[in-house]
């Protein structure tokens, strides 16, 4: 059984409709990638899938449905980080990636709730600062600081809001290549949305491509990443490459045969 | 948890000998009326016990001077008094220590005769006052109503506390509230002494209260002797000829409606308020209202706000001058009677309002009815009042501006 | 060893909190030894403290001639004592108050009165003052300022659990709510004659001299059940300070929580101001000044904070009573004067950072 189903997933933010009919499944230790241009409802999909926003549809988690788990739960389950614009709280490293606990957590801390914390530190490399204030970390620190909250949070499924569009170019690589690790040797099941497609193709095992709140393609990357798919999803000319064993996309030029930019 | 608290310091004033006794004094058979024999027998036994050595068991001098109090002037018994509150209080000894927060009330109290040793707090309005209320620079100051100064109300140990009946009652309330709780035994007395409704009723009963029936008469008699002239030559002038007033606080084109003091004041002198109709107290009017209205005589107050000048601190009668000639020279004013007639009269808030009332009466009348009251001198009277029942040495000849034209 | 990061730092950053609180405690204990000993009555300071103790056990104390006819009992009991605690509670309920605010609204500069209820009391204040009309009779201006600043709450409560507001959403209302109660305390103080306006000013002031026994045993008791209820859910508190969405897939419960800590923390301020005025700053400084010392685990930053406030608003009224001698200056004068060094203080470092 896969461990997320998602079925007929729709979604109106007042009388706007952000997603329509979205279906797919993923597995543990599967890394799936959600790509499109913006506006698509990459957001909104990663905030169904959390409960955060409530969507029509289907959505089981385990064969459960999502609906019917109490927030606890579903937070016991399901890890989201968000999309890491904006500063952080003025509370030590330490401090914020114990919150993931807090579906764990009675009113004092116990000993687990610590090495869960310290364990999640260490995995993301970031043990050094944990006395750090989180407020004054540099784009990158900050991004693992989120990681590893989720990790805390011992959940099965963790759902990333744009990891890496904040981060240089050594951070893109590290953060996308311990998210593949984590699904490999943790047996997680991860859902990232992903800005940058090249990043997509290389990490994720499936990717799925979503135009206006549709599901326009949903694969491994080597075949939906094609010069229609470009055309289709992002309405640009696009050469497609191969490197070592993974699609590489050249964007060349805008379409002019009226496809809509979004 | 407060009554247990109440009943402790209750018991410890027992305890210390220093409770407050709710008999008549030296009332030996406990019938509530101290009888002359009751008193000399007192006295007898004081002087035997001082003088010759006696064990008798004898009463405190204190004691002697409240019966002899008692005697004299409540007729050897407890006196109930009503105050301007309607609260009933039953004394059995007179008040010798009183806090007063209403300087008006200090005042009154001067009117009748009430020396000041007998009061050994004050707002610090009338500490503020030092010129009007020279004999009381160095008594205790107890803030004011809204801000008051518990500390030093209780340091002094009042047996009488004298606070406002009709304004600030909430804040008067809580005084009484606050001092009963630091002090059970004190007692509270509610007077406005400024209300024109009252007036009579509270000198008499402050009268009563503090011993001083007959300088209460002999007040009321001089204050009658204004008000009851001019309520009875104004009797006789019908409704519709009477004098309409345009009254005008220190704010410019700020009058008094229904029901504000000024308003009765203009009744009590036999003007008719161009603004009686009006429901708010204080109205903000429009000028041109005022043209409309066309009243026959302007009143114009000063002593606060801007305009404060005037007084019995200050001599210069100038900026009431001034004050005329601005209203006469409004836009269109001297369209208005009193401008054309020159009858825009200028007055200070001290003898208009508080327990100076009816000297403020006394020159409305004159102003409105000057044929009516030709042997009516408001300044003889603002004078006696001073000389005579406020004690002052204050030559309104030399000293002060309280109106204009003079 | 992997399990031990920042575990050893974690437990000093816990042990150096609870010090801060016994240190505060102390402070306040102190505090309170100085502040019954003033008062223009100018009683000798043994005099005072002998007072408390013939309060408590008075068969066992013989008071000396002096303290008799100073009457020192009566105004310890009387007036000083449940003054001080009155300062105490008010100052902690209203730091509590302003960090369950700062917390929820997730803006350091919010305080219990961002949301219009300061507006609000002044308004049922100046209602019952200039129109002497009320709702409790005997008590209107009490009655008022606390039905109205609670109206206030509610209608945000109302709005937050019915539409769903965020956090920008609630203080544009309380804005607009402010501005609406403001409206109508200006037309009623221009209805109102100058001692009745005088009064309404004098109340806005803030001050303590309203005190008595009944009162502060009625605060104490509010305060009392409020903050532990505070305390249990302050785990909530730290998630929401991570944003909506990150608290949401915590699980808490975010649109109910943060309507439940604001009338909370309103309901704490209502029942304080309606007895006092609006006394300002406290709310907004304190948790400022604790979140600067232990960080913002709301698990300590809530008692913390409203130690804090008990200690400058003890500390505030006591120079308010003696700056001046002679007068009494209201209290919340005192602290808008002690905060504004702070915010010039604030700021200043916010430069160099």
């Amino acid at each position: 059984m896969p461990l997320l189903r998602v079925q007929g997933l729709s979604f109106s933010y007042r009388d706007r409709r952000v997603l329509t009919d979205v279906s797919f499944s993923l597995e543990r230790g599967e890394v799936l990638g959600v790509v499109g241009p913006n506006g698509s409802g990459k957001t909104t999909l990663l905030r169904c899938l959390d409960r955060i926003l409530d969507p029509e549809g289907d959505v089981r988690l385990d064969g459960r449905d999502l609906s019917a788990m109490s927030r606890t739960e579903i937070a016991r389950t399901i890890a989201y980080v968000p999309q890491s614009g904006g500063a952080l709280n003025p509370v030590t490293v330490f401090e914020t990636v114990l919150m993931g606990r807090r579906p764990y957590l009675r009113w004092s801390v116990s000993e687990e709730d610590k090495r869960k914390v310290s364990e999640a530190l260490s995995l993301l490399g970031i043990g050094g600062f944990a006395s750090r204030r989180a407020d004054r970390l540099s784009g990158g620190e900050r991004q693992r600081v989120l990681i590893a909250r989720a990790l805390a949070q011992d959940a099965r499924l963790l759902l990333l809001d744009e990891p890496t569009s904040a981060l240089d170019l050594r951070n893109q690589i590290e953060v996308m290549a311990l998210l593949r690790r984590l699904a490999d040797e943790r047996r997680l099941a991860v859902v990232a949305a992903i800005h940058d497609l090249n990043l997509a193709a290389r990490y994720c095992h499936r990717i799925v491509m979503l135009k206006e709140g549709r599901v326009l393609g949903e694969g491994a990357p080597s075949s939906l990443l094609t010069g229609e798919m470009m055309r289709a999803v992002y309405g640009v000319e696009a050469a497609v490459k191969d490197e070592m064993g993974v699609p590489y996309v050249v964007p060349l030029r805008p379409s002019d045969d009226g496809v809509e930019v979004v | 948890m407060t009554h247990k608290l109440l009943l402790l310091v209750c018991c410890i004033f027992l305890l210390a000998g220093t409770a407050a006794a709710e008999t008549v004094p030296c009332d030996s058979d406990g019938d509530g009326t101290l009888t002359a024999s009751e008193l000399a027998t007192a006295i007898l036994d004081s002087l035997d016990a001082r003088f010759m050595g006696g064990t008798v068991e004898v009463p405190s001098s204190d004691d002697l001077r409240d019966a002899a109090f008692v005697y004299e002037h409540w007729d050897g018994r407890a006196l109930t008094i009503t105050d301007s509150s309607g609260r009933e209080t039953t004394l059995s000894r007179p008040l010798r220590k009183i806090a007063v927060f209403n300087s008006d009330t200090i005042e009154m109290m001067r009117s009748i005769g009430v020396e000041s040793d007998r009061v050994v707090g004050v707002s610090k309005y009338t500490l503020e006052d030092p010129t009007y209320f020279p004999e009381y620079r160095g008594k205790a100051n107890l803030g004011s109503t809204w801000a008051p100064d518990y500390e030093q109300a209780a340091a002094v140990r009042p047996d009488a506390v004298f606070l406002y009946a009709t304004i600030s009652q909430s804040s008067c309330d809580e005084i009484e509230e606050t001092l009963s709780s630091i002090d059970p035994g004190i007692r509270f007395f509610r007077f406005d002494s400024y209300r024109p409704t009252a007036y009579a009723d509270e000198v008499r009963t402050m009268g009563a209260l503090l011993g001083k029936e007959e300088g209460a008469e002999r007040f009321l008699a001089f204050h009658g002797s204004v008000m009851d002239t001019v309520a009875g030559r104004i009797a006789s002038i019908p409704a519709d000829e009477r004098v309409s007033v345009y009254l005008e606080n220190w704010d410019d084109y700020k009058s008094a409606g229904n029901g504000s003091g000024y308003d009765e004041k203009i009744g009590l002198a036999g003007g008719r308020n161009i603004f009686a109709d009006t429901a708010v107290e204080y109205p903000a009017v429009d000028p041109e209202a005022v043209i409309s209205r066309n009243p026959d005589v302007i009143v114009k107050i000063v002593g606060a706000g801007e305009l404060v000048f005037g007084g019995y601190g200050d001599d210069d009668p100038a900026p009431f001058e001034e004050v005329t000639r601005a209203i006469e020279d409004r836009p269109v004013w001297d369209r208005i009677d009193a401008v054309r007639d020159g009858r825009v009269h200028v007055i200070h808030s001290d003898v208009i309002g508080g327990p100076e009332y009816f000297i403020g009466v006394a020159y409305m009348a004159k102003w409105f009815y000057p044929d009516l009251f030709p042997d009516l001198d408001p300044r003889a009277v603002h004078q006696q009042y001073l000389s005579e029942f406020q004690r002052l040495d204050y030559d309104l000849e030399e000293h002060g501006a309280f109106v204009y034209p003079v | 060893m992997m399990t031990d990061f920042g575990r050893q730092e974690y437990a000093r950053l816990t042990e150096k909190r609870a010090l801060f609180i016994a240190a505060l405690i102390l402070i306040l204990a102190a505090l309170v030894g100085v502040a019954v000993t003033l008062g223009s009555a100018n009683l000798p300071v043994a005099d005072s403290y002998l007072a408390i103790l013939a309060g408590l056990f008075p068969e066992a104390v013989d008071l000396p001639d002096r303290m008799v006819e100073s009457n020192a009992v009566g105004i310890v009991w009387g007036w000083r004592l449940h003054r001080v605690l009155f300062a105490i509670v008010a100052g902690f309920g209203l730091a509590i108050a302003g960090t369950v605010m700062q917390g929820v609204l997730r803006n350091p500069l919010a305080s219990p009165f961002t949301l219009g209820i300061a507006s609000a009391a002044s308004c049922g204040a100046s209602v019952a003052i200039i129109l002497g009309a009320g709702f409790l009779s005997g008590y209107l201006v009490i009655g008022n300022a606390f039905l109205f600043a609670m109206l206030a709450a509610g209608a945000i409560y109302g709005m937050a659990r019915l539409k769903g507001m965020g956090s920008e959403t609630m203080i544009l209302a309380g804005i607009a709510l402010m501005y609406l109660f403001s409206a109508v305390t200006s037309f009623l103080q221009y209805l109102g004659t100058s001692e009745k306006v005088q009064e309404v000013v004098f109340w806005m002031f803030g001050s303590l001299d309203k005190s008595s026994w009944p009162k502060l045993g009625l605060v104490t008791v509010v305060v009392v059940a409020v903050v532990p209820l505070l305390l249990w859910r302050a785990w909530d508190l730290n998630a929401l300070a991570e944003g909506d969405e990150t608290a949401k897939s915590l699980g808490v419960p975010v649109e109910r929580s943060m309507a439940g800590f604001m009338l909370a923390a309103s309901l704490v301020t209502a029942v304080i101001i309606c007895f006092t005025g609006t006394i300002g700053f406290i709310g907004l400084v304190a948790p400022h000044i604790t979140r600067m010392v232990i960080g913002a685990d709301h698990r300590t930053l809530i008692p913390a904070s409203g130690l804090v406030g008990a200690v400058i608003l003890l500390g505030a009224d006591c120079l308010a009573r003696t700056v001046i001698p002679g007068a009494i200056i209201p209290v919340g004068i005192m602290t808008a004067f002690l905060g504004i060094p702070f915010f010039v203080y604030l700021f200043m470092r916010r430069r160099d950072a």
